[in-house]
């Protein structure tokens, strides 16, 4: 039962999420696995964002309060959907199915198989054990144990639990999949993460599908999924999936907006970007960079005449923006525990740090078994089409990696963080937020070669 | 104003179009070629695998058909039993010994050693020794040591491989055999499955070499729940890294595609750089998500074998090495929600500082406070932090509580 009750409580939010996409209209104007991928983060955002809002209107942060509660926000947001679909022209956004014949159409249907079989291992392998991350015990899960038996966020059990500055996000998504097994169980809550990489995986193939044929786009998620890193992080309880899931979501949705110019895509990486910053703090981060390069983009890259730079970064902005600084008040005026602090080093400490730091970090890069071989091939990639780091494909997927990876190293030189990267217990974790961006962009660019290549088949066959 | 064909500006998307002019034809049939060649590869990797019955051994004593009587105590063994789980070894010292004798093995025809072992415990100091008679020089004796990880639960017997051939003393005719197991002061008995001495030749080495990598006890540190997920272990190949070499050979082919890109001298030669920089990169990445998948397989079968059909508070108490979690929920039902307690935890200061957050976690919703009046107290860890003063005033299976004065 314990796997029952877990599939019902994230098929909830797909069906949440899906529903307010289909509403809005947008059932058709993306591909069906990006629709799918994306309704599990919109749903479980939905879900987090409402839970957070009962203990604060006094009312008990339990099932029977939390179901009719969330219904209601969703039934707000149909409404509200509804009349945004107008607006939304339904076209549909992938290339056709290859016409290769049978053989191309087996290996896919093969290929397809064995992913999904492999996600369906990866799902045991996280149900198998209970959790058993240092930071699950330490702080998130923890929490949601807390805010399961107290019935409520209490503030001193948010002091007095790990690091007060993590937000509530995962606690209370931890929280609601445990609600449906009616007990709190060490193990049932996991499913979130396999549910995470699915819907990552998910998105990164329905969004390749749209320059890519299906089994490129299919070989690119191979690719991700063959990452060790990520695919442990899925079978055990951590913050640094889900992140990584909302920064490729909002990085694959300000490229599309960046193509189709429509809000509703500029509306979900904002969504994206807002469960980012509500599931970890350095979702801070990532939307930060996210902001500027969409800044960049509307003000100086190739930006059309008719985009408007103030409305464009206003929108994407203001969701996270609204649960950043929501939560930092919260954090700031209500909690009394002391914040983290990274007091910086000398400017000589940093400069004398900033070259061991460069140096460990490629050489864990290159040595490591945990990526197996994205980082020559991304930073290859990069070099070959160095000349358009303009464009929307190089953009929103190459400079975020490059940006995220500068900014975390760059702190580590310059504060105490030095010491956690050197013991080698930050820099994969923080490398894990980038790597399915940057296996996206190896996948886009072989995948757009490709085409080309193939574009000019007949002229080479003559 | 809306674009009129959204499909049209999100499918031609301005890319780089240049490039050397190779045949879409070509690659495709190359891509095939090295499909083939891929597929070719792992089945020889299969062949080799420990699994594999394409090796033949010299000579082999499987022990799990309870009858093979050519294996002998030696010295501080109990009792041998000869199950159909195999030979099981029960100690009376801290070094129990089994000897075969009145072989007539040639030294010569033999590369190595291989157990299927299984012991309760890691065992650092193992020793395969032998005798052998040599034609016009003194007989040899001498020995090989070697380590035998854990068993896991649920099963799963080590293969050890000990390599011969290299030892000046492994020559003549090998007459006698004996293997020593330092099991210390533990007691626990090995069970030995089976032992087989197999030739040089191509396949013996390729099964020792695919057990050199160690790829099973990867899987299995993937299967275990590390207390910190900040990296996996990696693949070792000799003194580097799996991931170190093919990021090697995918750097080599990218520095080929580089040349591709300068002006070609010879179309031909450029689509030959090509063809063979594309083909390096996918076998590479190819070969690595077939590593990936016996890696995550096996260790899927580990997770399956020790945790799988089993509750929460029985894969920690696996975990924990004590009844952590049965605590736990003896106290929430002694005490009231909230109470505050204090533990006397033991270990190392990471160790300590591990299993403070693991008590913390599984006692809420009581609280794990240092200051607190309460003391919890764990056999399991035969560390005291009462005062004679102290009262006890509540006791349970493996813990103690008592009232600070």
């Amino acid at each position: 039962m314990t796997y029952a009750w877990g599939l019902l409580a994230s098929a909830i939010p797909v069906g949440v999420g899906a529903v307010l996409l289909f509403r809005a209209g947008l059932y058709g104007h993306m591909h069906v696995a990006l629709f799918v991928g994306v309704a599990y983060g919109l749903g479980l955002a939905l879900i987090s964002f409402v839970l957070v809002i009962l203990p604060v209107l006094g009312i008990p942060l339990t099932l029977l309060w939390a179901l009719p509660s969330v219904g209601l926000a969703w039934g707000a947001l149909w409404f509200a959907t509804g009349r945004f679909s107008k607006h939304v022209e339904s076209v549909p956004a992938s290339t056709p199915a290859s016409a290769r014949g049978l053989w191309m159409r087996a290996v896919w249907a093969v290929g397809l198989a064995l992913l999904v079989a492999k996600l369906g291992l990866i799902g045991v392998r996280a149900m198998d054990k209970p959790v058993i991350g240092w930071d699950a015990v330490t702080t998130h899960s923890l929490r949601a144990k807390a805010m399961y038996y107290d019935q409520t966020i209490a503030r001193s059990s948010l002091d007095w639990i790990g690091s007060a500055d993590y937000p509530l996000g995962l606690p209370l998504l931890e929280l609601w999949v445990n609600w449906f097994q009616g007990r709190w169980d060490d193990t049932a809550f996991k499913i979130l993460f396999p549910g995470f990489l699915a819907a990552l995986l998910a998105m990164l193939y329905g969004a390749l599908r749209e320059v890519v044929r299906p089994l490129g786009s299919l070989f690119g998620a191979w690719f991700a999924a063959s990452l060790p890193l990520l695919v442990e992080h899925a079978t055990d309880a951590y913050l640094d999936l889900p992140l990584a899931y909302t920064t490729l979501g909002t990085s694959i949705f300000l490229w599309r907006h960046a193509r189709t110019r429509e809000a509703h895509d500029l509306l979900l990486a904002s969504a994206m970007a807002a469960f980012g910053v509500w599931i970890k703090r350095e979702g801070a981060v990532a939307f930060g960079i996210a902001l500027a390069l969409l800044a960049l983009w509307s003000v100086i890259a190739r930006a059309p005449v008719r985009a408007k730079p103030v409305s464009t970064l206003a929108a994407f902005a203001a969701m996270p923006a609204l649960v950043w600084v929501a939560w930092a008040v919260f954090r700031w005026t209500a909690l009394e525990s002391a914040p983290l602090s990274f007091q910086p080093s000398s400017v000589s400490d940093f400069f004398s740090r900033a070259l061991a730091v460069a140096a460990y970090a490629s050489g864990e890069l290159w040595r490591s078994s945990n990526w197996n071989v994205l980082w020559p091939l991304f930073f290859g990639v990069w070099l070959f089409h160095a000349r358009r780091s303009l464009d929307p494909d190089i953009l929103f997927f190459t400079w975020p990696v490059v940006l995220t990876l500068a900014a975390f190293l760059a702190t580590s030189a310059g504060t105490v963080m030095f010491d956690f990267l050197m013991q080698g217990s930050t820099l994969h974790r923080m490398v894990l937020h980038v790597a399915p961006l940057a296996a996206f962009s190896v996948g886009l660019m072989v995948g757009r070669h490709w085409e080309t290549i193939r574009a000019r088949a007949p002229r080479a066959r003559g | 104003m809306k674009s009129p064909n959204i499909r049209a500006q999100i499918v031609c998307i301005p890319f780089d179009t240049s490039g050397p002019g190779t045949s879409a034809l070509g690659r495709v049939l190359l891509m095939r070629h090295l499909i083939i060649a891929l597929a070719g590869f792992l089945v020889v990797l299969l062949a080799c695998s420990a699994t594999s019955a394409y090796a033949g051994a010299v000579a082999k004593w499987d022990f799990r058909d309870g009858t093979t009587t050519a294996w002998q105590v030696g010295g501080d063994v109990a009792e041998l039993l000869r199950t159909a789980e195999g030979l099981v070894v029960i100690p009376s010292g801290v070094a129990p010994t089994i000897v075969i004798s009145g072989l007539a093995v040639s030294a010569a025809d033999v590369a190595y050693a291989r157990l299927q072992i299984r012991s309760p415990i890691a065992i650092d100091e193992a020793y395969l020794g032998w005798a052998a008679a040599r034609r016009g020089q003194p007989d040899a004796r001498s020995n090989r040591r070697f380590a035998i990880p854990r068993e896991l639960r649920g099963g799963f017997p080590r293969s050890v491989w000990i390599r011969l051939d290299e030892a000046p003393e492994w020559s003549g005719t090998v007459q006698n055999l004996g293997l020593l197991i330092v099991v210390g002061e533990s007691g626990q008995p090995v069970v030995i499955e089976s032992i087989a001495l197999f030739p040089a030749g191509l396949l013996t080495q390729s099964r020792a070499w695919w057990e050199a990598l160690a790829l099973d006890d990867v899987a299995e540190d993937l299967a275990f729940p590390l207390w910190s997920l900040n990296t996996v272990r990696p693949v070792m190949v000799g003194a580097r890294t799996l991931g170190s070499i093919a990021t090697g050979v995918v750097c080599v082919g990218l520095v080929l595609l580089v040349l591709t890109r300068l002006k070609p001298v010879r179309p031909t030669l450029s689509r030959a750089l090509a063809g063979t920089a594309i083909g390096l990169i996918v076998c590479v990445a190819m070969g690595l998500v077939a590593v990936a998948a016996y890696l995550e397989t096996r260790a899927f079968r580990v997770e399956w074998a020790v945790f799988g059909a089993r509750s929460s508070a029985d894969d920690y108490r696996y975990m924990d090495g004590f009844d952590l979690v049965g605590t736990a929920a003896d106290l929430n039902r002694a005490l009231p929600a909230g109470t505050e307690l204090a533990a006397c935890l033991w270990g190392n200061p990471r160790a300590r500082d591990l299993l403070s957050r693991r008590v913390r976690y599984e006692l809420y919703p009581l609280r794990l406070t240092p200051d607190a009046t309460l003391l919890l107290e764990f056999d399991e860890g035969k560390t005291t932090c009462r005062t004679p003063d102290d009262q006890l005033i509540l006791s349970g299976l493996g813990y103690h509580v008592y009232q600070r004065q």
